[in-house]
């Protein structure tokens, strides 16, 4: 009798243990920590898809955009439990991973199951973002510059110019716009160059078009390359004079617009293209061209506008568009998760055709109903009802939120690693445009690849070693003063406005940077 | 008999001055009206945003038609300002009240010890710690109970019922009232204005409160309202930095809309608060 009801205990009990009843594992819970996010896992088709697809449990932890560094430093400094998170590279990052805070990939990578993930983190292009040899970080993959010029054609036609291609044919089109009417109202109502400096943290980023002529992908913080082959920092280099020379031209000759000082720039670049819609300038720096045209449009459906490559450099140096290392933002795996193995894998599906897919675009069939190759876009014709069922069309449009950012990458596109042969760089550099199809209309719709031609990094980009930065804010804000002061200089003081703000560079802790980045170049060129 | 002042120079002045600073305020939550109530294509072409030449809602449908939730973290807001500024009035006013006997034993010792976190913190991670060990995270709870007592408000209000006439108490005490009665039924009906005016500033404070939900709100189903019109804006930005195409919008308008949503419960709580403030304190209250 007793072993009857033994037999039967027994057997209920493996009757419901949820192995048995579901006929698998219990999904693993993962804990993921990003910024402004606002998939619901429980609700969201596309999470619940990708959930079930991999077994696992998300937990999506959001924190606003603003708040996000310093609530997830706390939330490591209180040793809560995080499975993955999304976070930037630099000093936290390496103070993270020498305090032992993160499991590196490599030893998850040993094992040879993960070849996409294996591909990231190995990759040429971001071998600088290790920490003491090992890979701590998986970058998120971001086109190498998003960021391009636009000219007006219908005004340099109204004032018998062709789209500029040296500094000098820059300076006559500027020039032109200012004092020719371009917009034929009558009125001396354009500006030359238009500029919104205040809140800046580079004020010469401002003028990049200009930089970009004496030094490849010129700005703070990056290093320039010298003809005998050394390297300087681009704040101590001739070239950075030069172009801050030109500016200074441009600024005497009240070809600037006089507000420049005082506007402040808007990240989401809101009223500077309503400036441009308005016709107050016609040479813009942007990263979302198709916003400005169709404002501009809207306000004059006969303006017509065009790509303004980079000009042509000065002294060997390559037209270039600049480079932002080929990232942005990582994810990475701290020690207080109890399964970054499963992360991994989730991270490595993600990264295939189908993973990307899915995290782009949907579920086929539900959220898209066809997608076509025609060129180098694939082109997704989009089920908007079901889209808006699953995530604010409004706020994100028809691409899922998890397009940029999250457990992939930022573009609307896919990264061919494994037709690749897992070779990241060689991927990355054949990326091929996945787009919606009210996306991939109009003239920029490759806007990223457009511009990614002109790309070019400069030396020792993407190598996160703090003493290449030194005291990086007070470095910066001698920097931006000195900047300011010498574009601003009436005739005759440039130069000594100049060699001040060098001079005090050096002092600052300046000399020690480009010391040890000398040093650090010529024994790892 | 009726005396016609003359308007003097001086007068002239003060009202130039009174109307300019009145303007300075009102002009720019003007502008912002404007501005989110205008056609895109009106917002561009014009300059100043002072005259409403055309009439739109799209921002404010954008807004409100957000699936991130915005009418639920409305009342989310709701809710965290109505609690919030109850559980502070009642905490305030014990506390306060308690303080504002000189006969209390250890009275400098207590009070000192409300004082000591208005200038020196525990920091922000035992702070965190703390929250999330209580098990507050994600609930009310968290953005109301740590921020219950504000230090300037309750001295405030104990200096105001330590200036009380000792007389009310004492008839009161008289009349058989115990202390918890005096409080009830003596102090807090004359001190009406000043209760008016301190829940103002606690509802005020719990209505803006971004900075606590950030740090210990970590759901999208409980964010209050303020963090997530904040966090529409800046995603606006964020999008345009790695260059996704946002055209559904103009974001600049949309700013404005949301600030407009943010304000307008304040704006219309404010007026039935306002009233308290002219009213006289002691009226009537004690002959002597």
């Amino acid at each position: 009798m007793k072993k009857s009801w033994a037999l039967t205990l027994a057997c209920l009990v493996l009757l419901f243990s949820p192995g048995l009843v579901w006929g698998g594992p219990e999904p693993t819970k993962l804990r993921f920590v990003r910024a402004g996010n606002e998939q619901d896992p429980e609700k969201d088709r596309i999470l619940l898809d990708l959930q079930k697809k991999l077994n696992i449990s998300l937990e999506i932890v959001s924190i606003p955009w603003d708040q996000f560094p310093s609530k997830l430093n706390i939330m490591m400094a209180a040793g809560e439990t995080i499975d993955f998170a999304n976070c930037d590279a630099g000093k936290t990052l390496n103070e993270w991973a020498q305090n032992g805070l993160l499991y590196d990939y490599d030893s998850i990578l040993k094992s040879g199951k993960y070849p996409y993930v294996s591909s990231v983190v190995n990759a040429d292009l971001y071998k600088g973002l290790k920490v003491g040899g090992k890979s701590y970080y998986k970058p998120l993959g971001l086109c190498s510059q998003q960021w391009g010029y636009l000219i007006r054609k219908d005004w340099l036609d109204k004032v018998g110019l062709k789209v500029p291609t040296t500094v000098d044919e820059l300076y006559a089109v500027v020039k032109a716009f200012k004092d020719k009417d371009p917009d034929g109202n009558g009125k001396a109502d354009t500006y030359g160059w238009y500029t919104r400096l205040s809140g800046e943290a580079d004020a010469s980023w401002n003028f990049f078009l200009i930089n970009s002529v004496y030094a490849v992908n010129a700005g703070v913080k990056n290093w320039v390359k010298l003809p005998d082959g050394t390297v300087t920092r681009w704040e101590m280099s001739d070239a950075a004079k030069s172009s801050a020379l030109f500016v200074n031209k441009l600024a005497k000759d009240g070809l600037v617009n006089r507000d420049w000082l005082t506007l402040k720039r808007d990240s989401a670049q809101g009223p500077e293209s309503d400036d441009f819609a308005a016709g107050k300038y016609g040479i813009a720096r942007t990263s979302i061209p198709d916003v400005f045209v169709s404002k501009l449009q809207k306000m004059n459906p006969n303006a017509k506008v065009v790509f303004l490559p980079p000009l042509n450099g000065v002294n060997g140096i390559p037209q270039n568009s600049g480079a932002n290392g080929g990232y942005w933002w990582g994810t990475v795996l701290p020690k207080t998760g109890k399964n970054p193995q499963k992360v991994v894998e989730l991270l490595d599906y993600c990264l295939t055709k189908e993973g990307r897919e899915l995290t782009e675009f949907g579920i086929k069939g539900v959220h898209y109903t066809d997608a076509v190759d025609s060129g180098d876009k694939r082109i997704y014709t989009i089920n908007k009802a079901e889209c808006d069922k699953d995530w604010d069309t409004k706020k994100n449009g028809y691409l899922y939120p998890l397009t940029w950012g999250g457990f992939n990458y930022y573009e609307y596109a896919y990264i061919p690693i494994k037709e690749y042969n897992f070779n990241y760089d060689k991927a990355f550099a054949n990326v091929q445009s996945w787009l919606p199809s009210d996306m991939a209309k109009g003239e920029f719709s490759t806007w990223q690849a457009m511009n990614s031609r002109y790309s070019v990094p400069s030396p020792m980009m993407n190598i996160l070693d703090d003493r290449l930065l030194g005291d990086a804010d007070k470095l910066l804000s001698i920097f931006n003063e000195g900047w300011l002061k010498a574009v601003l200089s009436p005739d005759g003081s440039f130069d000594k406005n100049w060699s001040d703000m060098q001079a005090k560079w050096m002092k600052a802790g300046g000399a020690d940077i480009l010391k040890y980045g000398q040093d650090y170049y010529k024994t790892h060129q | 008999m009726f005396i016609q002042k003359r308007f003097s120079v001086i007068d002239f002045l003060i009202y130039f001055f009174l109307i300019l600073f009145a303007l300075m305020i009102v002009l720019p939550v003007w502008q912002i009206i404007v501005i989110s109530t205008s056609s895109e294509q009106v917002y561009i072409a014009d300059k100043v945003h002072l005259v409403p030449r055309s009439f739109s809602l799209n921002e404010y449908s954008r807004a409100l038609g957000s699936i991130g939730g915005i009418t639920r973290s409305l009342f989310i807001s709701i809710a965290v300002t109505v609690f919030g500024t109850c559980i502070s009035m009642m905490l305030t006013t014990i506390g306060a009240f308690v303080l504002s006997k000189k006969d209390l034993p250890g009275r400098k010792a207590l009070f000192g010890f409300v004082l000591f976190p208005m200038f020196f913190s525990g920091g922000l991670v035992p702070f965190y710690i703390l929250i999330r060990t209580l098990h507050l995270s994600d609930t009310i709870f968290a953005l109301t109970l740590p921020v219950a007592i504000s230090t300037y408000n309750l001295v405030i209000m104990k200096n105001y019922f330590a200036g009380q006439p000792a007389s009310l108490e004492e008839a009161a005490r008289l009349d058989g009232c115990s202390e918890l009665q005096i409080l009830m039924k003596v102090i807090v009906p004359i001190s009406m204005p000043m209760f008016a005016a301190i829940s103002l500033f606690y509802g005020v404070a719990y209505w803006n409160d971004y900075f606590l939900a950030t740090m210990f709100i970590s759901s999208n189903k409980m964010y209050p309202l303020q963090v997530v019109l904040r966090q529409m804006i800046i995603q606006n930005l964020v999008l345009s930095q790695v260059g996704v195409r946002m055209e559904s919008s103009n974001p600049e308008q949309f700013k404005m809309a949301c600030i407009v949503i943010g304000m307008i419960p304040v704006l219309l709580v404010y007026p039935f608060i306002q009233k308290h403030f002219t009213k006289g304190i002691m009226l009537g209250a004690v002959k002597e």
